[in-house]
Formats: structure tokens, sequence, C-alpha cells
């Protein structure tokens, strides 16, 4: 991993996600963060539609309750049993909708165990301060109070980066995997 | 009748391309390959490709091409060249897709789902799987037993999974409470092939708690000869399924009903399933199951099956399906016991 530098830019944490070959679409970025708690995120879904998860990659803030629609006509059973989060939801029917609370922190690899080609990832991060790349790598976490902060980063198939930053607003946050 | 089928179509399709489009426009394919062995001395390969998504309106569609085929040694085969069953005598390998040899295609539809207020309608046209108990494809062809329950395969006087029809089906109520119908000509692919002509089902399904619970009734022509299979057939289910959060599932399916006038079928399923975190990649699955046929002396036939099955998920797109059977009865087989084996890849392209 190379960290280029630290950024903020009014109170946010702007960068690129990449591996040597690129830009690194649905990596987790967070912060380490032990301050006063904003809570759970209100509404999270990870929606089940045409025999897939989405979105691929989910990451959220401990104790934040997960949802999960049916959207597809047919039965599915999201279940999660290596590590994190473990939890089998069973079958259940189109328009119907399933929640788990993500109470600790930590990777949940999710599968329907009627679709083999269905899996997902829900990470659940105990701080507020986290983010997702998107289809070019880019990420922003929002509402970050200055100062300097440990990182962690993680992406499917890749291992887990730690690093420091310091959010004083001059330069990108560049995070690369090997 | 045929008149009213294809306006029922039309009607259909009118529907779906009379929505307003919006949404993203996704498609994906799906490519599965699976080479079994039974100890019914029957091997077996087959491939499938699917491609689904949403097309912009929001119409849902799938489509899906199979090709499968079964080879018997030179056991011989008890109850073979019985109309409307499989030559090799055996259902082996046969839980949701016809192993006839040569390339099929299976259901290819388009649909759109409405939520109104928090009702749940919908529309489908095309080719499908009748609404008749627990009848999808990824109820059979992913459960990790590799045979169909008796009630549910060729020949065997019930209703096959290979039934196909071409029409339209139509979804009305809310998630925990609608019915789904259909009107429709049938366009079988399997070898019991019932005669043309107009069928229809409708199908009642409440969840509730750990419960879904199912009730169906359908109609259409025999798949005997008209020579002495006269009238319509016509059957009634009903489906349970019950999911636990400790990992335990069952579902099982009940049907009454006649293949034509004069004889009647009595059969019934029950699936146990375990599933639970310190299992790792194994579910284990168990099917209890019961078929009575009830006709002329000498033409009658019953029988029983207990199957125990393993199912394991590899590492990377791999799983592995064992089952081990043991049945009794006078219904087309080869042995009274067989341990049979797959093994299926799949992989998945999204754009």
């Amino acid at each position: 991993m190379t960290l280029a530098a630290a950024p903020c830019f009014g109170g946010e944490v702007s960068g690129t996600a990449q591996v040597q070959s690129g830009p690194v679409q649905n990596a987790v970025v967070w912060l380490e963060a032990s301050g006063p708690s904003v809570g759970p995120q209100p509404k999270v879904v990870l929606d089940q539609r045409n025999l897939a998860f989405a979105p691929f990659v989910l990451a959220v803030r401990t104790g934040t309750t997960v949802e999960f629609p049916n959207n597809d006509r047919v039965f599915h059973n999201v279940f999660s049993f290596r590590d994190g989060k473990k939890f089998d939801l069973g079958m259940y029917p189109t328009g119907s909708v399933k929640r788990i609370v993500f109470d600790q922190p930590g990777l949940a690899r999710l599968f329907c165990n009627i679709h083999p080609n269905m899996a997902a990832y829900i990470m659940a991060v105990d701080s507020p301060f986290f983010a997702v790349s998107n289809e070019k790598g880019a990420f922003t976490i929002s509402g970050v109070p200055p100062g300097t902060y440990t990182y962690h980063a993680w992406r499917p198939g890749g291992q887990p980066l730690t690093g420091s930053v310091s959010v004083d607003g001059t330069t990108p946050l560049t995070i690369r995997w090997q | 009748m045929a008149v009213i089928i294809r306006a029922v179509i039309g009607f259909a399709l009118l529907t779906l391309a009379a929505v307003p489009a919006h949404g993203q426009a996704t498609i994906a394919a799906e490519f599965d390959m699976t080479a079994g062995y039974s100890g019914e001395d029957v091997r077996a390969t087959a491939t499938q490709l699917r491609l689904f998504g949403r097309a912009p309106g929001d119409v849902d569609f799938f489509g899906e091409a199979v090709w499968a085929d079964r080879w018997a040694g030179d056991a011989p085969v008890i109850g073979g060249g019985l109309s409307g069953v499989d030559p090799t005598g055996t259902d082996v390998f046969g839980a949701a897709y016809p192993y006839g040899g040569h390339t099929v295609l299976m259901e290819m539809y388009a649909e759109r789902y409405f939520r109104p207020r928090g009702a749940f309608l919908g529309v489908r046209a095309g080719r499908f799987r009748m609404p008749f108990g627990i009848y999808t494809r990824s109820d059979y062809g992913y459960s990790g037993f590799l045979r169909p329950p008796l009630i549910r395969y060729d020949g065997y006087f019930g209703v096959s999974n290979n039934w196909l029809e071409q029409g339209a089906m139509f979804v009305a109520g809310v998630p925990k409470l609608f019915v789904e119908a259909s009107v429709s000509r049938p366009h079988d692919v399997g070898f019991a092939v019932r005669r043309t002509g107009t069928d229809g089902s409708v199908r009642v399904q409440g969840y509730r708690g750990q419960f879904v619970v199912g009730a169906s009734y359908a109609r259409s022509n025999p798949y005997l000869s008209p020579r002495f299979a006269v009238g319509r057939q016509a059957f009634a289910g009903v489906d349970v399924r019950w999911a636990h959060p400790a990992g335990v599932q069952a579902r099982g399916e009940f049907l009454k009903g006649h293949s034509y006038e004069g004889v009647s079928t009595l059969g019934w399923y029950v699936d146990g399933i375990l599933h639970r975190p310190g299992m790792g990649p194994f579910t284990a699955l168990v099917r209890a199951e019961s078929l009575d046929y009830d006709a002329a002396p000498g033409r009658a036939r019953a029988g029983k099956r207990l199957t125990l099955a393993t199912r394991v998920r590899l590492p990377g797109p791999v799983t592995l399906q064992l089952n081990y059977l043991r049945q009794q009865g006078d219904l087309p087989r080869i042995k009274s016991d067989s341990i049979d084996f797959s093994a299926t890849y799949s992989f998945r392209v999204d754009r």
C-alpha cells in the first residue's frame, strides 16, 4: 500500500482506491474514530433483484439495521456463516423484507443458499466515517473533523490495509494495493 | 379458444409495452454445466444458458436454453417404454430439466410488476412454468436433490416439472397474500407431452411469520393417448414452506387429481433442509415422498421414496450434490436404492 498524503476539504476526505492495473471499485475505506456516536444509519437496503445482490459491497456503521427485500419472483435464502455477523434468513418470498442488525464490527460474506451465483459483502465498521469507492475508484468521507486518524481499507479479494491520514485539506488520499 | 389465448397474450404484451419507461436497463447471463453419475449406472451431462435482466420500462425478461442427456448402462430397465416415460426408465438428474439429448428453449418471458400503495400486481407473457404448487426452476434446479419429487416427473401421473405453458400469467394481491393465475397452451419439453388445448391454473399464496402456504388448481388435456385417456386432467394441491432462524427449513406439497377420467393420483413429498453455521459449506437434506396412482388392475402404480442428500458449496462457483435414495413400489426404476452424484460449475456475467 502507498499513502500519497492526507486531505480534507471542508471536513471531507476524498481520494481514490487503486491496484496496479487501475482504479478499484467497491473498496471500503473508514477512519478510526472514538468520538461521540451519531447513531446508526436510518435505513440501509441490500436488494435482491435479478438473482443478484445490490450493491455488491455495502458498508454500514455498527448497530445499523440492514433490510433485505426480495424483489425477485423466486424465493431467496440469504445467509452469512463465515465471519462477521452470522445469520440465516431462511426462504422468503417475493415482495417480502427481512432485517438484520449488524451489531458487531467485521466483514460478513453473504450468499443465497438457493442461487449459487449470488454473493455480496457487508462491512460493519465502528466509525461514522466511511465510504465505498465507485467505478472510478473514487470515495468521499464527509463530516470529518480536522485531525490525524488511522484509516483502514478493504476490498474483495485484497488484504486489509491500514495507515495514518492527517485531515488538513491539502492532498487527496490514495490507497493502493500492490 | 385459441383466439382467446392469443387475445390474452396480446393484452399482456400491450400491458408490458404501455408502461412508461424509467430506470436503467440491465442484462445478466448465467451458465451452468453439470456432470453426474448414478448408481443406477446412468451418466449425465447438462448445460444451461440463461439471459435475464430488466429492459427499459422496468420490464423484466428471462430466457433459458438447455441441453442435457443421459446414458444408461447395460442394466435392465424396469418399466421402460411406458407411455410418456423416459426410455432410460429412470428419473435421476431430471429434477428441473428434460434430458432428451437436444437443445431446448425453456422459459422465455417478459414480465412487469407494480407496487401501487403496497399492492402487488403483475403480468407475465411468454413461455413459463405453470403456477401450481412449488413450481419455479430455482426450487428444483438448485435444491440439492438430483431427482424430482415423484409427483413432479414425466409419466408418473402427476404434474411434471417439464411441462411448460405458453400464454399469460397474472398476479394480484399484496406480498403476504396474492393470487397467481395463468391461461395458456401447453409447450411441454419432456417425454410426457400433453395434447394441445387450453390450460388454466390458479394458485393462492399466503405468507405469515415462518410459514408460506399455497393452494393450487390446474386443468389441461392429458398427456396419454386419446384412445383411452379421455376427458381432461385436473389437479389440486397444497404446498407449505417453513423456515426457522436456527437454519432448519421444511417444504412440501400434497397433490390430488387425475391424469384423465377414471383414474386418480394421490401424492406428496416433504423436504427437510438443515443449514447451520457450524456446517460450513454443507447443507443436509432429506426427502420423504409417496405416490399412489389408482387405475384399472394391472395399470395402477404406487411408489415410496426416502432420499438423504447433501449439497456442498465449494470455494468458487462449484457445487457438489450427493444423494442416497431407497425406494419401493412399481414405478419405472432400475434399482431399489441408489447413490447419485453430480458436480455443477456456474458462472455469471453482468452488464
